[in-house]
Order: structure tokens, then C-alpha cells, then sequence
């Protein structure tokens, strides 16, 4: 190896050198998201009230209010995600040793097909205003797909996600979970 | 395969004579001011330009996100490298007296960027939000401020305001990542341009020899040890000793501040300047150096290399030189000695000490560390009467308390009221049943006419010679842990249910003055039961933050102190002010696991 060739190459290494030192630290803040357990992996359980606000034969539409982490930042409680409460036509609620209610849904606004919020009126039922997604609202189906009428589309890819919903103490309190757009079955973000 | 034109040309330019090591700086300063727009990049994905918010996103680039601190230090120190490589490399020029025509336009372009450096390193400082970025700031804008005619304007345009504000941090910031950057890109074509087009300034004997070698591959072999040099100090730097980061930015506080060492020299000019002679110290001088650097090439025209041939030149050169290093030298020897400065470190550096742990819980969406805040409150408003963490309990003078006011004990200490270490905590609970009237607890509290109030209301549990009170050590304990489920919190040891059940039903005796807490059927609120006695606290609560807040804005509610109550009420507090004193109270708990 002669003097120029030998520089040549111990210019690549030092070159090498110099560029991985430089790039891999930038890599760690880059790639931070998916390097680092996001949010505490408990998932907050929000109570929206006495169930008797909800009447026999309704859906209502309401809203599950939350403190989380925004960066370094403790946010006060603002708003996380859009729910409907839909309640069979019985007169009474029942609840099991769980706290669970045969009389009571809950299912996300999150619509499974992109993710933005599902309307509900009496007249068009659940009705995805991007996309025209239409779920089903009897209490029995309520949350499922709507047939496809002629005509008309219907591209999600599932049913409207239902969320775990108690009853403690004559209220209701339902967990929060965000289910990933998209996918055939419902899976929770994170 | 092919290199773009002028990465070809970078290889190919010529270097007459040989490769020198005295070539490395220009190169070494380009690697430098490169890492520092990289890393710059990555900051930003982080970093928030707001009043509110800047502290709170450099504390998670620093703590929190991945290798985040590795990247702002090797920035922190990659700043002083870049005026460290840029003094370099002027001097360099100068010496082998590269300034002169032809290469003007290099010369006057590398000053205008160091002129942009300075502006880098000015803007980049008061970025965190930090107290020491704060308060060297404010020095540098009041100087722009204290300029005639012009100044008042200058510096409200350069802060956005009359004062500092978000408004600030933004054009700071728009500063710092666009307009300077941007500058410095339209500096720097035209001076890798000249250079390119006239090369490096050789010594005469290297000109002589008539022969010339490429860039590629020894000068570039020079450069690359540099530069490998150069990244191994900011990492060694950067890993070892880390950039750093003050308590959050406090314009009330008393905080002594210096600028970055590079600008010792300018902060030292300004002590030897009374009045409105200060203006030559801020502004005249500097100018006059400035101008000087820039018009050097028709200063000196010069042929002649060597120094002694351009002493007209090289002297003002020398003597500005040796005025910076001794005016640096002069600031920090002055700052090493004094005491009082020494000790203003110390009080600060713990201060940030403080704040970054309390910054572990998170920010409020204030920006602000809530027990941090409710710390200086506590030190402004709670200190004349409670102590906490060694604060606010003065010393005797002759057996008296200052101003009369509390009473002394026999190691000389004068209370006023509880002492509130270990708030919330089982020791706490455990002192109030077994010395309920120690100096430290409800002992020495004082009505107005200087009777002791609670002297001997509460007898000791723990006297074994008082049998119709006394209580066995697990009883205690019992009640301890029975207690402590009013306070809403966790504990490590966590609470043991079936010691605290077995209190419950020994509290029976405590009950006659305090009533038990309610089950969690609903908010721990404090409710007082009429006894037979003067009003007594019950204890439903007791230490939740409900009975904290209940306490500040209403001590002497029935349900509380009562009758007995001395404290004043502290309802005048804004609610965020009391959620910092609640969450600063809450750190007072030495077994509590939820900050």
C-alpha cells in the first residue's frame, strides 16, 4: 500500500467514522415515538354520570373527558373521546356482579373505517359524515354494519367498536380506549 | 462514478507547495457550524418557542426524550466550538495575512459571519427559558435599550414588547433557526466561492517551489483528523459534563448572571464604564473593533508577508487580542474569588437541583413546575410561622423568639407553629398521637394574649405512666395506618388493610374529639361532629389535599380549628397558587409513592 492509497482509505475510515458518530445520536431523538413506551399503559376509566340520565329507548350522545400527558405537559381535563350510550327499551336496569348491564351500550364515535366521528339523528341513524359509513342503531344490532342499500357504500371496515361500560353506585363510568382505523378487527391503540 | 461539480472541485483544488496543518481550521469551523444546524434540526422537533412552554420541552429534550441530552449537549458545546474554531481560523487568516487583495471579499464575508455567530450564540441563550438564559439576556437587550435615540425602540422591537414574553422567545427563535441560518447561507456561497477561486494563502517559500499538490487526499486526511479531534471533544463533553440547565426563569428571583464564557470580555468592559460613559464600553468599542476587522484589507495594502513587514496592522491585532484574553482572564478571576458570587452559584445550582426534581411529576399547563411555585410561595407566605425542609424556624436570641412571637425550645429554636416535614406521612400521624405537644407540633401555637392554645388539649398516647391514655406501640401503629387512608394517597410500605382495621376499631377513643373518615362513598371532605368540648378537628381527611385546601382558605371554620384557629386565612390566593402550596406540601410526605 502506497502512501496516497493508504490516506485514501484512512480518509473513508475517518470519514465513516465522523458521519456514524454524528448520525446515530440524531437517530435517538428522531426515532424517540417508537423507541419509548408511550403513556402509562393504564387505560382511564371515565364516570359520565348517574345512569338514570340515560332514558329506556334512547341513544345519547355524550363525551369522555380526560387529564393526560402532553409531552412534559399535565393537561387538565379536557375532552378525549366521543361516545354514544344507547339503553334498550326495559323500564329497569339490571346489573351483574361486575357491574355490567344487559340494558346499556357503549360504542366509541370513532368511526373504524378512518377515524372521524360518527353523527347520530334520528333520521339517518349512525351516519359517518366523511366517508358515509352507516351502523346500525336498534339496541339488538346496534353498532353493526348497515346493509349496503342500492346505490350506496359502506366502506368500514367493521362495526362500531363497543367500549367496557359499569355501573358503580348508580353511576356510569366507561373505560377509554381508542381503537385503531382500518383494520377488520378492533384493535386498541396502544 | 461521477462527483457532483463541486464536491469534485473540493478534491481537485490546488494547494500550492503542500498540505499544511494550519489549513485545518476553515474546514474544522464548516464541520462545527454543520453539526450545529443538525442537531439544531433535531432540537426543533422537540422544542417549544412560548413562554409557557420552552422550559418545559428543553427540560424533556434534556431528561426525557431518547439520547435528547446527547444531542443538546454536543449543540452546548458545539456552540463554543464554533467560536473557538472561528477565532481560529480569523486569526490564521490574518497571520498569514489572507484578508488582502485579492481575497477581500473572503475576508469581509468571514467577518460579517462571525458577526452571525455572536448572533447565534446571543439568540440561542435565552432559548430554554432558564434563569441563566434569562437574566444574561436581559443584560445584552438593555444594552441595545440604553442606546441614544434609537435604543428605547430597538430594544422593544428585539423583544416583541417592553417586556419579556413569549413575543421575545418567537422572534428569538424565528432568529435563531431562519433569518441567522439564512445569512449565513448567503455569506458563506460567496466565501467558499473566493476561496475556491483564489486558494489557500501559502507561505512565500511554498509559492516559490512553483509546485502544487490536490486537496485529495493529504490536506483532506488533515482535515478529517481534525474534525475527528473536534466530534471526540464535544462528545467526551458532551457525555462527561452535559449542557446545562437551570431552575426555569423567575424575574423576581435573585439570580446573579453571566454570559457564556466567549462574551466575558464584553460583560467585563462594561464594569469600567460609569454612566453614560457606558455607552463606549457597549457599544463604541465593539463598533470600532468590528469596523477595523472589516476595513483590514484597505488598511493594509501591503505585498509584504511577513508580520514584521505589516506591523501597522498586526499591532491593533495583537492589542485587541491581548485586551480580550485579559479582560476574560480579569472576569473569571474576579468571579472565582469572590465569596459571595461563589456562594450565589451554590444557592442556584441547587436551586436547579430542585426545580428538575420536582420537574419528574410534570409540568402544569402553565408551564410551570406546580411544587416549585408552591415552594416559594410557602418560603413568601407560610415561613414565618411553619417550617419545612429547614426553612422558617429562626433562632433564639437570648431565650426569646424574634419579635416575641412563638415560644423557644431548649435547643434554642423558636416555633410558631407545626413544623410540616413529613406532612401526610406515618411518622406525621404518629408524632401528633405521641408528642401532640412538642415544640414541633401544637406546643408552642400562641393566642394573642401569648397563652399556649393546645397545651396539654391533647394528651401524649405514649406515656406509660398515664394509664388511662396510654397506648401499646401496635395500637398506635394501628391507628397510624387507619389514619392514613383519609389521606388519598399511596404509601410505600403500601397500607396495610388489616392493621388499618384493627385501628379503626382503636380509634373508638380518638373519636370522642375526631371523627373517623367516611368510606369513599364520597369526596373526603372534613366534617366536624359537636363534642363536649371546644370545637376539635375531626380527622375525616385529615392531610388530603381537600383538608389542605380547606385549611388554607378557612382555618378557623368550625370544622377545622375552630375558636382555638390563629392561622390567618389564605383565600386570597389565586386557586393555581394553592395548587402549588398543596402540591409543594404534598412532597413533604417522606413515605408517600404519589408525588
Amino acid at each position: 500500500m502506497n502512501r496516497r492509497s493508504f490516506l485514501v482509505w484512512a480518509n473513508g475510515v475517518l470519514g465513516g467514522i465522523v458521519g456514524l458518530v454524528v448520525a446515530v445520536p440524531l437517530l435517538g431523538p428522531l426515532l424517540d415515538p417508537v423507541l419509548r413506551k408511550q403513556g402509562s399503559g393504564e387505560r382511564p376509566r371515565v364516570d359520565v354520570g348517574p345512569v338514570d340520565q340515560f332514558k329506556p329507548g334512547t341513544v345519547t350522545q355524550t363525551m369522555l373527558v380526560t387529564s393526560k400527558m402532553d409531552g412534559p405537559i399535565k393537561m387538565p381535563p379536557r375532552p378525549d373521546l366521543g361516545v354514544f350510550v344507547i339503553r334498550d327499551t326495559a323500564k329497569t336496569i339490571t346489573v351483574d356482579a361486575e357491574g355490567r348491564s344487559p340494558n346499556l351500550k357503549v360504542l366509541s364515535r370513532e368511526c373504524p373505517h378512518l377515524g372521524c366521528n360518527v353523527d347520530y339523528d334520528k333520521a339517518n341513524g349512525f351516519l359517518c359524515p366523511c366517508h358515509n359509513s352507516r351502523f346500525a342503531t336498534e339496541f339488538e344490532k346496534a353498532g353493526t354494519k348497515q346493509e349496503i342499500r342500492a346505490g350506496a357504500t359502506n366502506p368500514s371496515p367493521r362495526r362500531l367498536d363497543s367500549l367496557d361500560a359499569r355501573i358503580e353506585d348508580g353511576r356510569l363510568v366507561i373505560e377509554v380506549v381508542h381503537f385503531r382505523p382500518g383494520r377488520p378487527q378492533a384493535e386498541p391503540r396502544a | 462514478m461521477k462527483l457532483p461539480s463541486f464536491v469534485q472541485h473540493t478534491f481537485d483544488h490546488e494547494i500550492p507547495g503542500r498540505a499544511r496543518i494550519r489549513y485545518v481550521f476553515g474546514s474544522g469551523l464548516f464541520f462545527a457550524m454543520a453539526l450545529q444546524v443538525l442537531t439544531g434540526i433535531v432540537m426543533a422537533f422537540y422544542y417549544v418557542p412560548s413562554a409557557r412552554e420552552a422550559y418545559a420541552s428543553v427540560y424533556s429534550i434534556q431528561y426525557e426524550v431518547t439520547w435528547g441530552w446527547l444531542v443538546r449537549g454536543l449543540h452546548h458545546f458545539g456552540a463554543s466550538a464554533v467560536v473557538v474554531l472561528a477565532g481560529l481560523h480569523l486569526l490564521q487568516v490574518f497571520l498569514s495575512g489572507a484578508y488582502r487583495k485579492p481575497r477581500e471579499m473572503s475576508w469581509i464575508t468571514g467577518v460579517l459571519m462571525l458577526g452571525l455567530i455572536m448572533g447565534f450564540a446571543l439568540t440561542g441563550y435565552l432559548l430554554p427559558w432558564d434563569q441563566k438564559g434569562y437574566f444574561a439576556t436581559q443584560v445584552a437587550t438593555n444594552i441595545a435599550g440604553g442606546v441614544p435615540v434609537v435604543g428605547e425602540a430597538t430594544q422593544t422591537l428585539i423583544q416583541g414588547g417592553t417586556e419579556y414574553g413569549t413575543a421575545t422567545l418567537t422572534r428569538f427563535y424565528a432568529l435563531h433557526v431562519f433569518a441567522l441560518p439564512l445569512g449565513l447561507l448567503v455569506l458563506i456561497v460567496p466565501h467558499l466561492i473566493y476561496f475556491f477561486r483564489h486558494g489557500v494563502t501559502a507561505p512565500g517559500k511554498d509559492l516559490v517551489s512553483g509546485r502544487s499538490i490536490k486537496f485529495w487526499p493529504v490536506q483532506a486526511f488533515y482535515d478529517l483528523v481534525f474534525i475527528t479531534v473536534i466530534l471526540g471533544v464535544l462528545l467526551t463533553l458532551a457525555v462527561f459534563v452535559g449542557a446545562p440547565l437551570d431552575a426555569p426563569a423567575d424575574p423576581s428571583s435573585s439570580y446573579v448572571a453571566r454570559p457564556e464564557w466567549y462574551f466575558l470580555f464584553l460583560f467585563q468592559i462594561l464594569k469600567y464604564f460609569e454612566g453614560p460613559m457606558m455607552l463606549l464600553g457597549t457599544v463604541i468599542i465593539p463598533g470600532l473593533a468590528a469596523t477595523y476587522l472589516v476595513i483590514l484589507p484597505w488598511l493594509d495594502r501591503s505585498k509584504e508577508n511577513t508580520l514584521k513587514a505589516r506591523w501597522k496592522t498586526v499591532a491593533p491585532m495583537a492589542f485587541g487580542l491581548v485586551a480580550l484574553a485579559a479582560l476574560t482572564l480579569v472576569a473569571m478571576s474576579e468571579d472565582a474569588n469572590n465569596k459571595s458570587y461563589q456562594a450565589q452559584l451554590a444557592v442556584q445550582a441547587e436551586e436547579a437541583k430542585v426545580a428538575k426534581k420536582y420537574a419528574r411529576n410534570g409540568f402544569t399547563a402553565y408551564g410551570t413546575i406546580e411544587a416549585l411555585e408552591g415552594r416559594k410561595l410557602f418560603r413568601t407566605h407560610c415561613t414565618s410561622c411553619h417550617e419545612a425542609e429547614g426553612e422558617g424556624t429562626p433562632e433564639c436570641i437570648d431565650g426569646k423568639c424574634p419579635s416575641d412571637f412563638g415560644l423557644c425550645d431548649s435547643q434554642e429554636q423558636c416555633y410558631r407553629a407545626p413544623v410540616l416535614d413529613h406532612l401526610g406521612s406515618r411518622k406525621w400521624f404518629l408524632d401528633q398521637i405521641e408528642r401532640p405537644d412538642h415544640p414541633t407540633k401544637f406546643g408552642t401555637i400562641l393566642d394573642k394574649a401569648g397563652n399556649a392554645i393546645f397545651k396539654g388539649e391533647m394528651p401524649s398516647y405514649a406515656d406509660p405512666d398515664d394509664e388511662s391514655n396510654f397506648m401499646q406501640p401496635t395500637v398506635r401503629a394501628g391507628v397510624v395506618e387507619y389514619l392514613i387512608q383519609g389521606t388519598g394517597r399511596r404509601y410505600d410500605p403500601p397500607i396495610d388493610t388489616a392493621l388499618a382495621k384493627k385501628g379503626e376499631e382503636d380509634f373508638g377513643e380518638c373519636a370522642y374529639c375526631h371523627e373517623p373518615t367516611e368510606g369513599r362513598t364520597g369526596p373526603l371532605l372534613i366534617d366536624v361532629v359537636p363534642g363536649s368540648r371546644p370545637q376539635v378537628m375531626r380527622l375525616a381527611g385529615y392531610g388530603s389535599d381537600a383538608f389542605l385546601r380547606s385549611v388554607l382558605n378557612d382555618p378557623g371554620h368550625e370544622r377545622l380549628y375552630g375558636e382555638l384557629n390563629v392561622m390567618p386565612s389564605f383565600s386570597h390566593l389565586h386557586y393555581t397558587q394553592q395548587d402549588a402550596l398543596i402540591a409543594y406540601l404534598r412532597t413533604l410526605c417522606t413515605d408517600c409513592v404519589d408525588p
